[in-house]
């Protein structure tokens, strides 16, 4: 008794000092409020009997809730409560992005009276190599579809802007330049002492979906009875504001991913009149429309704020500037549309893709309405963690870098052009790989070395990537980077090159 | 309110009817007891109490999360039981709680809570039923200002202060007399 009696005196003293002074009085006040406490008879028998009527009871009024379905078509269709439905749906979804950070796996919560939904968040550890192989041969196939699209060297590289565009006929392929790139590092020593590291695989608990299905089984459609069907699962769900720069948003509930866009109806685009072409430039974008960089961000800041989509597990926004490298404002072309990404961390590494850009959260700004035009990738931050065997000798990283990384890097025995690149020192992230097995693709993120591109010895020729990417899991280093050749150009169209290039000569 | 019972509450009204009996398992020691020192009768408090929860699991989906406490909704809800007991029961429109009797009424009192109370209950029934509540919360139901605020509805700060008048007006009416015998009987 003497602890509660200095816990409530402490606790009154930290109210009101001044009560110190009639200490004694009040310790003897609490004591004999103590001791005059009536023994309430708390009986364990009756509050065990009183719990199983109480849950009896549950069941008997869950039963009746599934029979009180109301009809959807007399909702929608016959009063204004279509509306109310639409914002409590629309408030749902918004509500999903706005997830916070949850400590269990597999729970997800659907409240349908206050409209808030709860996904799970975080990242829960596995043992060691629980992915299985990191590598599978349609994995490959995959990767080396992605060097062709990428670009990322050792191709042959249009150069059409060196012709005279009036060589260029039907039919007749222009000349192509085969350039070799040359990778040197010039970057400082680094150490990597770890052994193994962790591999990241995005989860889904499919319970939205679930939760999704379930809710709408029990509303009692005019035409279908829907509670007819079993386990029924809502795959996606479209919504629009009706209203002028109203957005409309898309949920993927088996993908567990949110996408919003403008609603191109409601989304007033005044060169949508134009009939001709002097109209069309009447409302051409000028330099002068670009907002500043700060208005950019503040723009997707104040966007993701609104709508209460959590950054906690993004970095600071970047501005993509990739139209700038393949126009530039100095051939007047100004974008209507200007993306910025909040790059993803996972357990504080930045994510990458196959390209060697940062990527995460989107929000696309419209120069012209200077408004968000929409937000994209929104979607839970719910992993699962396995430590795998990494590379970690130096040497061997810096020769796999120099060779050009994940996208390894064919050297012509004939090139036309030798393009010299430098990298700089190293840091570690991760790069998102789609690993597909058995006709399921997993999404992985792998630990990588990111080397940054620092200069380009011509710079005429486009080369796409910012960084070169150089994963440390050696599953994926043994089976995918180092082995393959990359495969030359296909003999037809060297060939049309040649031919092309003796044309022109 | 925390995570697991938000998600407990969110499941109730989502037809997960089950997931009350977590909310029950939380809550039926300190609304049990908050009745009983509000009837001093064990089979009144236990009617009660069964009222007070299954009132609350009928009106599950009228509570809303973002409105406030569960705790304040449920105490809420046992406090309103306890008042339409003694009103109905007719002993007086104005009373809410047994403090608020005569003591010659006929109504029924454990003998042993009767004779333990006698020396606080004149002091305790001289304050209003809202300075009564948090005084019992505090001292015989032992919990935190944080619990007594949400399940009163109250901020911390204001609950903090009127507790703490409450307890300097007990201080002043209790006479000195009292105390030197309780030293002597304590010592």
């Amino acid at each position: 008794m003497e602890t509660q009696i200095k816990n409530i005196l402490d606790d009154l003293y930290k109210i009101d000092p001044e009560l110190k002074n009639y200490e004694e009085e009040l310790k003897k006040m609490i004591i004999k409020l103590l001791k005059s406490k009536p023994d309430t008879k708390f009986d364990e028998k009756f509050i065990q009997k009183l719990k199983e009527e109480i849950l009896k009871k549950a069941d008997e009024l869950k039963n009746e809730t599934v029979k009180e379905g109301s009809s959807v078509f007399e909702l929608i269709f016959t009063s204004r409560l279509s509306y109310a439905l639409v914002g409590a749906v629309a408030m749902l979804i918004l509500v999903i992005v706005a997830s916070p950070i949850i400590k269990k796996q597999n729970s997800f919560v659907f409240d349908n009276k206050s409209g808030e939904i709860t996904l799970e968040q975080g990242i829960k550890n596995l043992g060691d190599k629980a992915f299985g192989s990191l590598y599978s041969t349609e994995s490959a196939t995959s990767l080396v579809e992605g060097r062709g699209v990428g670009g990322g060297g050792g191709q042959v590289t249009p150069m059409i802007e060196s012709l005279d565009s009036g060589s260029v006929k039907m039919g007749v392929l222009p000349p192509y330049d085969v350039v070799n790139y040359n990778f040197k590092y010039i970057g400082g020593e680094f150490n990597i002492d770890e052994e193994k590291m962790g591999v990241y695989k995005r989860t889904k608990s499919e319970s939205l979906a679930k939760s999704f299905g379930d809710y709408l089984s029990n509303l009692n459609f005019d035409l279908v009875d829907i509670g007819k069907f079993n386990d029924l699962r809502l795959d996606n769900l479209a919504l629009s504001e009706n209203k002028d720069f109203g957005y409309s948003v898309f949920i993927n509930s088996k993908e567990e991913t949110i996408s919003i866009n403008q609603n191109w109806d409601r989304w007033p685009r005044p060169q949508d009149k134009c009939r001709d072409e002097a109209c069309f430039e009447q409302f051409r974008l000028k330099e002068k429309d670009l907002p500043r960089e700060e208005d950019l961000i503040s723009i997707a800041d104040n966007f993701l704020s609104k709508y209460n989509i959590d950054k906690a597990y993004y970095d600071s926004p970047i501005i993509q500037k990739s139209w700038e490298r393949n126009y530039g404002v100095d051939e007047g072309y100004i974008p209507e549309m200007i993306q910025i990404v909040y790059p993803e961390k996972i357990n504080g590494k930045i994510v990458y893709d196959y390209s060697s850009n940062v990527t995460g959260l989107y929000v696309s700004v419209d120069v012209r309405s200077k408004k968000a035009a929409g937000a994209y990738t929104i979607t839970p931050h719910l992993f699962e963690s396995s430590q795998y065997e990494i590379e970690n000798n130096e040497e061997e990283l810096i020769k796999l870098a120099e060779q050009g990384g994940l996208f390894r890097q064919y050297k012509s025995p004939n090139p036309t052009k030798n393009v010299d690149i430098e990298l700089g020192s190293p840091e570690i992230g991760l790069i998102k790989y789609y690993n597909y097995q058995n006709n399921i693709s997993e999404e992985l993120y792998v630990p990588a070395l990111i080397f940054p591109i620092i200069s380009i010895s011509d710079k005429e020729v486009y080369f796409y990537q910012q960084n070169i990417i150089v994963p440390l899991a050696k599953d994926i280093i043994e089976n995918i980077v180092t082995p393959e050749p990359f495969p030359e150009p296909m003999p037809l169209i060297r060939e049309k090159t040649i031919e092309s290039s003796n044309i022109k000569k | 309110m925390e995570r697991d019972e938000k998600i407990s509450i969110q499941k109730c009204q989502k037809g997960d009817l089950e997931k009350f009996g977590i909310l029950y398992d939380k809550y039926i020691k300190k609304i049990y007891d908050f009745i009983y020192f509000k009837t001093h009768h064990k089979e009144t408090a236990e009617d009660l109490t069964s009222q007070t929860f299954f009132k609350a699991l009928d009106k599950i989906n009228s509570f809303r999360v973002e409105d406030g406490f569960f705790s304040a909704w449920l105490f809420q809800i046992a406090r309103n039981t306890v008042i339409d007991h003694y009103r109905t029961q007719k002993y007086n429109l104005d009373i809410d709680e047994i403090w608020d009797l005569s003591d010659d009424t006929d109504i029924e009192r454990d003998i042993d809570t009767k004779e333990k109370l006698k020396d606080v209950e004149i002091y305790l029934k001289k304050l209003n039923s809202e300075q009564r509540e948090i005084i019992i919360m505090r001292v015989w139901q032992g919990m935190s200002y944080k619990e007594i605020a949400e399940a009163t509805g109250k901020t911390e700060a204001s609950l903090k202060m009127m507790y703490s008048r409450t307890i300097n007006k007990l201080r002043q009416d209790m006479p000195l007399a009292m105390f030197i015998s309780m030293l002597l009987l304590f010592k």
